[in-house]
């Protein structure tokens, strides 16, 4: 009998990435300074989900419970939602190198964060980082989506270039902020490049939530987002009333991105990268690509926040550091299959 | 049943179309036929609801275009286009798919659309790997399997191999007994006048002539049209027309 391991791995792909995705979460509690045995790991886990007849140690499950588990829950909600955005923006804008931040997601998230961070202005208390961070994104995305209207259409070309110039223009008023305060460039320095330190439950309350509503939303508009990858006349045509799509598609994505942006900083890679291998793994239909990007970019951003843990024994590398190092070898290896298998026209 | 278009007028560029008059039974097929930038696919374009127009109307089966939403527009007109799509890493199925967008996906439908041009042995291929000819298939098969009452078509026989020009012709030919009305954007007058009910010449905006195909594709239409002395012959297949010369 003929056995198409291909087939097969078709077939159960789906099931082998959430497995992997389920273990790299339970493996990655044991990442961190002090060991834990394994033991302890599944049955806090299990004491968590209300099953109380073990007998563990506090120190464990506090480093467990209260450390390691909202950060790992928090990389696996910041992947998900960068690579599921990243899915949304490359069909909506047809081109395979857009990003979720291209429509000025981070750029206005770094001026709301800069702002806090040099003017040391605390008006939401603790959260007033974030809380910039969000509000400014939303508002450069909105003014990106104003300064592109057309005639009361949005063309691809005029946003994603309107993007790339308010963006470029935002940064340089981010740049002009840190060169007034030398002395704030440190702590700028680390937002900037994106760390899932310090997220604790309360922040995964938010994100989680947020994140699973907006990619189940956005997954729900998979017809849509498919019709608009073949141009908006042709999903017109077909019947998508295309504004409207695209802007509650723009609307929920860039909610959802900027949230987790505000949370862990600028991370790369993970939007721009995780569509496609879904697109190469599973087909380029958006049914199948959208939940496959939220799975996969999840688990890059757990794995990476484990690399970033083990590299330098006693400290945390910021995450986007390591997203970029490993991230640009597989990009580049990922080119090399999109050219040999002619994955794109252009 | 019939759509109807009234006094179609607006402007493309620098280009002013119209007015605009066709109308369209169901079984019938109307090919528009003019130099390039005569505003053909424009007004196709228009007639399909996907451009603006500054006056004038479309009333489709006794509804007013203006006042319907694309979904419903969708269920009247398919339109395939001339320009072949570039979609990231889509199978043709995938494709055919995206035409049942106001409906369910209908796996016998899809098949038949496919059967109909002749490639569904296509249907698991990725359509980036088709060759221009067979993309061109797919995209007139996903314009069938939309199921809408009228169907446009912009140059289909671009990119057609000489024998699949004769299998578009058949499957237009279906399509008219399937009581679909087709208006079809065209090069080739010969091919306009073998497969048409009606003729519409443009130049520049302007129509020329529009009415019942031999009756409107003369002599002296065609040279009005074209800005070039025309003749005809009695071949085995009938009159057929040809430009002698493009100097006026």
């Amino acid at each position: 009998m003929n056995i198409s391991w291909k087939k097969i791995l078709k077939d159960f792909s789906y099931g082998i990435i959430l497995l992997i995705f389920f273990m790299s979460i339970i493996l990655s509690i044991l990442v961190g300074p002090v060991s834990i045995p394994f033991k302890y790991v599944y049955e806090s886990i299990f004491y968590q989900l209300g099953y109380h007849g073990f007998s563990i140690p506090l120190k464990y499950y506090e480093i467990i419970v209260i450390l390691r588990e909202p950060e790992i829950i928090g990389a696996a909600a910041v992947g998900a939602s960068l690579a599921v955005g990243g899915a949304v923006i490359q069909s909506i804008f047809r081109n395979p190198i857009s990003e979720p931040y291209i429509t000025g997601v981070s750029s206005g998230a770094s001026l709301g964060a800069v702002i806090v961070i040099v003017s040391g202005v605390f008006i939401f208390g603790i959260f007033s980082l974030p809380i910039f961070a969000f509000i400014f994104s939303l508002a450069t995305v909105g003014l990106v989506y104003l300064l592109s209207m057309r005639d009361g259409r949005t063309p691809p070309v005029v946003m994603l270039l309107t993007g790339i110039a308010i963006s470029l223009f935002i940064t340089s008023i981010v740049a002009l902020l840190l060169y007034s305060r030398p002395d704030m460039e440190n702590e700028v320095f680390f937002w900037l490049l994106g760390s899932l330190q310090g997220i604790s439950w309360r922040e995964d309350s938010i994100i989680v939530p947020l994140v699973l509503i907006s990619s189940i939303f956005l997954f729900s508009m998979s017809s849509e987002l498919n019709a608009l990858q073949m141009g908006e006349d042709h999903a017109k045509s077909v019947g998508v009333n295309v504004e409207r799509a695209k802007a509650k598609a723009i609307i929920v994505s860039t909610i959802a991105v900027s949230a987790v942006v505000s949370i862990s900083g600028l991370i790369g890679f993970v939007g721009l990268i995780f569509p496609h291998v879904s697109r190469i793994m599973f087909g380029g239909s958006n049914r199948r690509v959208i939940p496959a990007s939220a799975i996969l970019g999840g688990t890059f951003l757990v794995l990476s926040n484990d690399i970033a843990h083990l590299i330098v024994v006693g400290e945390v590398i910021p995450i986007g550091i390591i997203t970029g190092i490993i991230g640009v070898p597989f990009f580049m290896l990922l080119m090399l299959r999109i050219s040999r298998r002619g994955y794109y026209d252009a | 049943m019939t759509l109807e278009v009234q006094g179609l007028r607006f402007k493309r560029g620098k280009l002013e179309i119209g007015p605009v008059e066709i109308s369209l039974d169901p079984g019938e097929i109307i090919s528009i036929c003019g130099k390039n930038g005569s505003g053909k696919t424009s007004s196709l374009y228009a007639m399909a609801g996907l451009d603006r127009i500054d006056s004038g109307k479309v009333i489709i089966d006794g509804a007013n275009m203006e006042y319907m939403n694309p979904r419903e527009i969708s269920r009247k007109i398919a339109i395939v286009k001339q320009e072949i799509p570039t979609p990231m890493s889509f199978t043709v199925n995938d494709i055919m798919e995206i035409s049942a967008f106001t409906r369910g996906n209908d796996r016998d439908a899809i098949n038949q659309s496919l059967d109909l041009c002749g490639i569904s042995h296509l249907i698991n291929r990725e359509f980036s790997t088709l060759s221009g000819g067979e993309k061109r298939m797919v995209m007139i098969a996903a314009g069938i399997y939309q199921d809408s009452s009228y169907i446009f078509l912009d140059e289909p026989s671009s990119f057609l191999d000489i024998d699949k020009i004769s299998t578009l012709s058949s499957i237009l030919v279906k399509l008219k007994k399937m009581g679909r009305g087709i208006i079809v954007v065209n090069h080739d007058i010969n091919y306009a006048r073998k497969i048409s009910d009606k003729i519409m010449l443009m130049k520049n905006g302007k129509v020329i002539a529009y009415g019942n195909t031999d009756e409107t594709i003369t002599v002296e239409n065609l040279e009005r049209t074209y800005d070039a002395y025309f003749d005809k012959y009695d071949s085995p297949e009938g009159l057929r027309f040809y430009a002698s010369s493009s100097h006026f």
